[in-house]
């Protein structure tokens, strides 16, 4: 029975991602982000797509099974992100629009008129997608394999999910991320808001109910401690909203809105949206009461699930989970293709031209894919280390991007590379390393414990960024001996 | 309404700012001073119920921001 509902939900999203190609002319700005013709609906549907992936349904669920508050800041970042992104959106989408530009990497090369800028922010971007991507398949075959019982094995699922995404991706672009999202949000939606009341409710006899119990039971669970307290927190809501912009496929999402306005409406709804999390936490919390002591936290969900729900309901979960890992999946395959084709490949003239640029962005589609298939089903532990890393590089380009915004003289590309080395840098040591900045500098006071990591590559990237920017700025006043 | 310069009055635009900010400084600085269970709200832990009530409360000032908006005048394919 879950089988069965499992392949239904996969049919309709392929039958979705290759109905939303009907109609359209493609080209790369077609492909890529939807020829700037996307309305508030699918717009706000693409950046929600963003909060509801498997990752953050099985990790968000985990992380309160697991840590317990820590896990709130999920919710509280994505409001200061949303009211972050009020005021700059509108303005990366207007210089995008203003100059026909696709790609993240076109964005900061440009505005920096740097090329050499455009291929290191494409490298970042490719390193950082890749790791996401692949967790996004792995969460897939997770899924399916606990929602069926076995009857489909995480392998096979993700080799099904990987062909049929590179499929619609290749046909559609990113009309098939959008057209699937909203599919996707309707199901994922119904069951987060079932989970979140019927497990706590068969576990504790309610939501209120079973927060006075899990009081008692752990003591320490509803609060922060260190070294996840009150700062970490504080610091990791900051790093994370400014991060949550910078991903590559963000910025496609903002230039394929059809005006600015949309960026606007959608800081007003995209917090009220995001507090559906609750009832994931609530999922994740009752989970306590029905499969304690779980090895591996992010399975909560789907194991509470699947000790107390019928094979039906399981077989909607498997279902929701495949499309909350196509819609995220297809946008990271669209803008990483998309990256290497243009910011990369494009810059050999036998590939310069717009069509063979669009073509080698879907050709590339297939190594991509296959890369993170195997990065899934092989490289276990490793990825979410390396997303990590990734969000930390990510993070790093959020000073260039305000500088470039807010000051009156412009920030040169020698600043932004400075800045972003170095900040990478103090990531890169840090990750390595498995040190925190707290640790590593022992004479800070204890009271820093919990400082997120990215904050002090931040401090260290502006640092930089404004002491070459001080330097390089003199550069315009002729010198001392021209003048002689 | 009907003249739009007047919108965009250093004070409008200070309530603006504010309103935009205050959510985010509840966020990023509350957990310091109510990292309590007790008192339970609508059956919530308190710092539930504190990140989850400043949501809401963001959405809220959010419209206020927009409604606000000098820009908000402008229709179709608004260039800002």
């Amino acid at each position: 029975m879950a089988l069965t509902i499992v392949l239904v939900m996969f049919a309709l999203a392929m039958a979705l991602g290759l109905a939303a190609r009907r109609g359209r002319q493609m080209d790369l700005e077609q492909w890529t982000i939807g020829r700037r013709g996307f309305g508030s609906v699918l717009v706000f549907l693409l950046m929600a797509g963003e909060i509801y992936t498997t990752f953050t349904f099985l990790g968000a669920s985990g992380y309160s099974y697991g840590r317990g508050a820590p896990a709130f800041y999920i919710i509280a970042y994505g409001v200061v992100a949303y009211a972050l992104g009020y005021w700059f959106l509108p303005r990366v989408w207007r210089y995008a629009n203003d100059h026909s530009l696709i790609t993240q990497a076109d964005f900061f090369a440009h505005r920096f008129d740097s090329r050499g800028l455009g291929i290191a922010v494409g490298l970042i971007g490719v390193i950082a997608m890749l790791p996401y991507l692949a967790l996004q398949l792995e969460g897939l075959g997770l899924i399916v394999q606990i929602t069926t019982r076995g009857a489909v094995g995480s392998t096979t699922a993700i080799v099904i999910g990987t062909v049929g995404l590179v499929v619609y991706v290749v046909i559609s672009g990113i009309h098939a991320s959008a057209w699937t999202a909203v599919a996707k949000d309707i199901m994922v939606l119904g069951l987060a808001v079932f989970l979140g009341v019927y497990l706590p409710y068969h576990a504790y006899g309610g939501i209120g109910d079973m927060f006075r119990k899990l009081a008692v039971e752990y003591p320490r669970l509803l609060t922060l401690h260190d070294p996840q307290g009150p700062l970490w927190f504080s610091t990791t809501v900051l790093v994370s909203a400014l991060g949550f912009w910078m991903w590559p496929h963000a910025f496609a999402y903002t230039f394929s809105a059809r005006d600015a306005h949309i960026f606007r409406r959608n800081a007003i709804y995209l917090p009220l949206y995001q507090l559906l999390l609750l009832f994931v936490f609530f999922a994740g919390f009752a989970a306590l009461g029905i499969v304690p002591g779980l090895s591996k936290p992010d399975l909560a969900l789907l194991a509470a699930s699947a000790t107390t729900l019928p094979g039906w309901v399981l077989g909607l979960i498997g279902g929701a989970g495949l499309l909350a890992a196509l819609v995220p999946g297809s946008l990271l395959l669209i803008v990483t293709a998309a990256l290497l084709a243009k910011n990369g490949l494009a810059l050999i003239p036998a590939f310069a031209t717009e069509q063979r640029t669009h073509l080698s962005a879907r050709i590339l589609v297939l190594p991509i894919a296959i890369g993170a298939a195997a990065f899934a089903i092989f490289g276990n532990t490793g990825i979410v280390g390396l997303l990590l890393l990734g969000y930390s590089y990510i993070s790093q380009l959020f000073p260039a991007l305000a500088f470039s915004f807010l000051s009156r003289r412009r920030v040169g590309a020698a600043a932004v590379y400075a800045g972003l080395a170095s900040g990478a840098l103090v990531v890169t040591i840090l990750t390595l390393t498995h040190k925190h900045v707290v640790t590593l500098l022992p004479f800070l006071p204890h009271a820093l414990t919990g400082l997120n990591d990215g904050i002090a590559a931040l401090v260290v990237n502006v640092s930089m960024l404004l002491l070459v920017h001080a330097f390089t700025a003199r550069e315009p006043t002729p010198l001392p001996q021209a003048e002689g | 309404m009907s003249n739009p310069s007047d919108r965009h009055s250093p004070l409008i635009t200070a309530v603006r700012a504010a309103l935009a900010l205050i959510p985010v400084i509840a966020l990023l600085v509350g957990p310091f001073f109510l990292n309590h269970t007790r008192p339970f709200v609508l059956g919530l832990p308190f710092l539930m119920f504190w990140v989850s009530a400043w949501a809401v409360i963001a959405a809220v000032a959010m419209g206020g921001v927009y409604w606000l908006d000098p820009r908000r005048k402008t229709h179709g394919k608004a260039r800002d």
